[in-house]
């Protein structure tokens, strides 16, 4: 059991407080008054002496822990000097506690008498003076906020009520409840459910799922408004339908609920993050909420506005991982996100806050956490595992917007041996810093195969596994555990053969990795003495040192978009400028290629306005999308040209279809220069100027361009879908869109020709890049430059050594006169 | 020149005659503002300081503040006794040891405490506290030990920059304790607790200039 201590500036006060209290617990529940200081003549004041010995002589009978209630002004303070001076150990078991001290001391004394946690019963201190409120509403005119009266309810119309026996094995719990709670909210009535003596609005998904309807209960539903019978109708025929849970799905959500066993039995599986095997301890990566300070602020409307953005900037991250999970690794791995933006969606909690916010004049951050904390001690307060371990995904949702409010990441990850890194989700601030040769591994309960957490661990070479599901949280630090990123696998109680099968495929999968930059690392020359750049395309400057790590001897293409990706703000001039200069760097004086911000329709970027287009791919993308928001990229424009100045950088756009779209984006960078110049930014005298060639009109005027750039740099994947006008994710048209199609060589050919017609270097970035079996056709055609992800690097560099141009051109030939993409893959061999 | 520890008895005992001799006005200013008690708390916790001080003045200089801070903590009664005791014992813990401060010791004190104050009661400038007082006064003795001097010049350099501060607390509404509960009726009044911190200030001065 917990016990209270009571701390007051007046000793009669305290006395008074716990005579009442003891009233009602008949003595069950220790309490100590900590009142007034030891001067006669004036008794008035708090001693922290006092409120420490109060809390040693109570803590010694509630094993349970220690509640402090306190009066205001310097009993505070007092308790937490208390507090500095109690060891560890009992420090531990002491909660502070923010309720009104005389209703405060009442609940939490009968929640205590009933075995009520520390954090239940604080909770219940907290809104004590509900009670009170809603007894003076009528005189007073105030109402309790997320418990609306009966008055605020009534709608108009008739009211309705029906009782339903709840067949759902694990009851009214998540999906079930969030069916419920979606359903009604689609009414204007106000639907209630009833348990017992207990209520809850079905229209608030914390509520329902506090209500803890079990199996075999009876819940009762009353519905009031103008179209109660039809939302009465609807929730009949929801009970009907089981609240949408089929059978299956019944048992796969009591599965869900015992992930131990899963776990401890079998093997977890998520999706492939990032190729390579690791067996080593787990380092359970905890992320932790921001430290947010109660600080008192003067427009509380302003405040919850604040707050109101925050919600809706989290709840539309949550929608798009839910996406990006859902492609990724399917339906039922993203599940966990509309379960996420159900609890964000609830006006329940929101309103709490908003309403502490505008009473109290506090700030939203401070205001959340404690709602969110109190919310989850709620479902953690259950006598059920299933809705206890939904206090976590209030805890994940409810800090995502914490974090938002705070800009606070959380910590970083430091290791301190070489380990398995396992955490709920990676973000780029996570691992920014992180020793990569310690991480064996890298594990996360959330996300798909292009979340952050995939891209950094491929990008750093770490084995991944990415999005494994709930089942992870069993893991604990230290635990042995064993990832297969290629097939996506996680023992997290590995068996000892399982250990040493594992091990054996990490030194066999290090061996070979080991083997294949050996041969990355020479130059790329034919038997005749022909020499091919051989380059990486990267997505962030984090992946450029693998480039050279492969043998990269330059970046052929780096996209800008990540940098502008997953935020909630396109990234300034500075912060560009650094990106770009640290990418080059890595590359230690080698060219890098950046290709100017590449999206549109197609890959919409949340804090740009795009229109929603009937065609994106044939709509406003790449340069056409650029130049119409000049203000985006000139500063984009101003941070390479910056860069440019420093590093061996070239500047490359992306989409362009005509000349005349040409000369406007050289005339739109040479103002720029100019401007930069004129300011006396340091600029380069000429940077190196490039397009990418991937529409076929530009093809056709390939000679035209060539006289206006200095390199072309062919994307074969945009080129093979215009060319072929095959869309590659229609399956019922993609067979058309191969990049080995002749009509799509013979364009390579007419780029190449026209770039060596005018003396200007022609490379490739896509995906026939990095086809090792291609490279001596793609020779052949007249390529001096290969661009790829950096493990392709080596087995490019391999076919390169084996041939002579000779052989190389003769095959180009045949290509270019074969008649379809199978015959020349035959070519190939 | 250093400070050493006969000067920071004598500071003590001087601090304890001021507050006896201020206790009337200190509450004045606290009736304005408060619960009319800082003068009886301040006077109350010195008295007691007096009592223990026997008992610790041959021990170094760190026992002896964090003994003034343990003392002033149990018995003060109000705000300001969590937030002195803090303030001394945080400089109590910095000075271990210790027989003499020179200038570097003197500000290093003074930070460590004001960092208490901060810990301790969480204010902000412009709350119209103590901290109103010490944010600037730390500032100043920081910006004159940069220039290695004698820790009277550090006061020195203060004790002007204490003076406007603590006028500046006039102007202010109060955010933090109980004059907070005024909301704009706190306007106009001089902060209490800075008044009280203020002579700490002067009485070192005093002090040190013999
Ligand atoms: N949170 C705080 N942070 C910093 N200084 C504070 C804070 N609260 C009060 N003070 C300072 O304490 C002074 C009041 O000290 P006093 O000893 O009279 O405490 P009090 O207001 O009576 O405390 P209480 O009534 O809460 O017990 C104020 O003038 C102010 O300078
Ligand atoms: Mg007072």
């Amino acid at each position: 059991m917990i016990g209270l201590v009571i701390v007051s500036h007046s000793q009669t006060l305290a006395e008074g407080v716990m005579e009442l209290a003891g009233q009602m617990t008949q003595g069950k529940v220790v309490m100590e008054a900590a009142g007034g200081i030891d001067d006669p003549d004036n008794p008035i004041g708090t001693d922290p002496m006092k409120v420490m010995a109060a809390i040693e002589s109570v803590v010694a009978s509630a094993e349970d822990g220690v509640l402090v209630i306190m009066d205001l002004g310097s009993a505070l303070m007092s308790a937490e000097t208390a507090l500095d001076f109690l060891p560890d150990e009992v420090r531990e078991k002491v909660m502070l506690c923010s309720a009104p001290v005389v209703e405060g001391t009442m609940a939490a004394a009968v929640q205590a008498s009933v075995g009520a946690s520390l954090a239940e019963a604080a909770a219940e201190a907290g809104s004590a003076l509900n009670v009170k409120i809603q007894q003076l509403a009528p005189v007073t005119g105030e109402t309790v906020s997320g418990v609306p009266t009966t008055q605020a309810e009534e709608v108009g119309g008739e009211s309705l009520s029906a009782e339903f026996l709840i067949v759902n094995k694990l009851g009214l719990h998540a999906r079930p409840a969030a069916n419920l709670v979606a359903t009604a909210g689609k009414y204007e009535s106000s639907v209630r459910i009833r348990r017992n003596g207990d209520s809850a609005s079905a229209k608030s998904i914390n509520q329902v799922a506090l209500l803890a309807v079990q199996n075999g209960e009876t819940i009762s539903v009353t519905v009031s408004g103008p179209d109660a019978a039809e939302a009465l109708d609807a929730i009949t025929a929801l009970h009907a339908d089981n609240f949408g849970e089929r059978d299956e799905d019944v048992v796969a959500a009591q599965e869900a609920a015992k992930p131990a066993k899963s776990a401890v039995d079998g093997v977890i599986a998520g999706a492939p993050g990032s190729g390579g095997y690791a067996v080593g301890p787990a380092h359970v990566h905890q992320a932790r909420l921001p430290e947010v300070e109660r600080t008192e602020i003067l427009d509380p409307t302003r405040e919850v506005e604040r707050l109101d953005r925050a919600i809706a900037d989290a709840l539309s991250d949550i929608q798009a991982l839910r996406r990006e999970t859902e492609q990724s690794s399917g339906k039922a791995n993203a599940a966990i996100f509309d379960a996420h933006a159900l609890i964000l969606q609830d006006q329940d909690m929101r309103d709490k806050a908003a309403e502490v916010i505008s009473r109290e004049k506090v700030n939203a951050e401070f205001v959340w956490r404690t709602v969110m904390e109190r919310m989850a001690a709620n479902y953690r307060g259950l006598n059920d595992a299933y809705m206890q371990a939904r206090a976590a995904d209030v805890m994940d949702c409810g800090g995502r917007v914490l974090r938002l409010l705070t800009g606070d990441d959380g910590p970083v990850l430091a290791l301190e041996a070489e380990s398995v890194i396992v955490a709920h989700d990676l973000t780029p601030s996570d691992v920014a810093g992180l020793d990569a040769d310690k991480v064996l591994g890298i594990v996360t309960e959330i996300g798909g195969v292009t979340s952050h957490a995939a891209i950094l661990s491929r990008s750093m070479g770490i084995p991944a596994v990415i999005g494994a599901g709930e089942a992870v949280q069993l893991i604990q630090d230290g635990d042995t555990i064993a990832l297969d990123g290629f097939d996506g696998l996680v023992w997290a109680a590995p068996d000892e053969a399982a250990v040493r099968d594992l091990g054996a495929k990490r030194q066999a999968w290090l061996v070979r990795r080991e083997e294949e930059k050996a041969k990355g690392a020479a130059p790329a020359t034919t038997t005749d003495g022909h020499a091919v750049q051989v380059w990486g395309n990267i997505g962030l400057p984090a992946d450029a040192p693998r480039v050279r790590e492969f043998g990269g001897e330059g970046v052929g293409l780096f996209r800008t978009e990540f940098l502008f990706q997953d935020r909630d703000e396109a990234p300034g001039e500075d912060e560009q400028f650094r990106a770009y200069v640290q990418a080059a760097q890595a590359l230690g004086g080698n060219p890098v290629i950046i290709r100017t911000l590449d999206i549109g329709g197609d890959k919409p970027v949340k804090y740009l306005s795009t229109v929603q287009e009937d065609n994106p791919f044939l709509g406003e993308r790449g340069v056409r999308f650029c130049m119409a928001r000049p203000d985006l990229f000139r500063i984009q424009l101003r941070a390479l040209l910056r860069a440019a100045g420093q590093e061996n950088i070239w500047i490359m756009y992306p989409m362009i279809s005509d000349t005349a779209e040409l000369d406007g984006v050289l005339e739109l960078q040479h103002r720029v220069h100019g401007e930069l110049a004129q300011e006396g930014v340091p600029v380069a005298e000429k940077v190196k100027t490039g397009i990418m060639i991937e529409v076929p009109s530009a093809v056709a005027v390939a000679d035209k361009l060539a006289g206006r750039c200095d390199f072309f740099s062919i994307g074969t994947n945009d080129l093979t879908q215009y060319v072929m006008a095959a869309d590659r994710g229609n399956a019922s048209v993609a067979a058309l869109c191969d990049n080995l199609n002749p009509a799509v060589l013979r364009m390579v050919k007419m780029t190449c020709d026209a770039g060596r017609a005018a003396g200007i270097e022609v490379g490739m970035c896509g995906e026939l890049a990095g086809n090792a079996k291609a490279a001596p056709l793609l020779l052949g055609l007249g390529l001096d430059e290969l661009s790829m992800n950096a493990p392709a690097i080596p087995g490019v560099k391999e076919a390169v050594r084996a041939v002579s141009m000779d052989e190389c051109r003769a095959l180009a030939e045949k290509a270019l006169a074969s008649d379809s993409a199978d015959a020349v893959r035959a070519l190939l061999g | 020149m250093s400070m050493n520890k006969a000067q920071l008895v004598t500071w003590l005992g001087k601090l304890n005659d001021v507050y006896a001799e201020k206790k009337e006005y200190l509450t004045e200013l606290d009736a304005a503002i408060g619960d009319a008690d800082h003068g009886i708390n301040m006077n109350r916790g010195f008295g007691k300081v007096m009592e223990k001080l026997p008992t610790v003045e041959d021990k170094d200089i760190g026992t002896i503040l964090k003994t003034v801070g343990m003392t002033l903590m149990s018995s003060v009664g109000g705000a300001s006794g969590p937030l002195y005791g803090t303030f001394w014992m945080k400089g109590g813990m910095l000075l271990a040891g210790k027989d003499e401060l020179a200038a570097d010791d003197f500000v290093q004190f003074i930070e460590a405490g004001v960092g208490g104050i901060l810990q301790r009661g969480r204010p902000e400038l412009g709350d119209k506290t103590m901290y109103d007082l010490w944010a600037p006064v730390l500032e100043a003795m920081k910006d004159e030990a940069g220039n290695a001097s004698e820790v009277i010049a550090v006061v020195d350099a203060a004790l002007p920059v204490a003076e406007k501060a603590l006028a500046d607390t006039i102007p202010l509404q109060a955010k933090k304790g109980r004059a907070s509960y005024l909301g704009e009726r706190s306007i106009g009044h001089q902060d209490p607790g800075a008044t009280s911190s203020y002579y700490m200030i002067e009485t070192l001065r005093d002090v040190l200039a013999g």
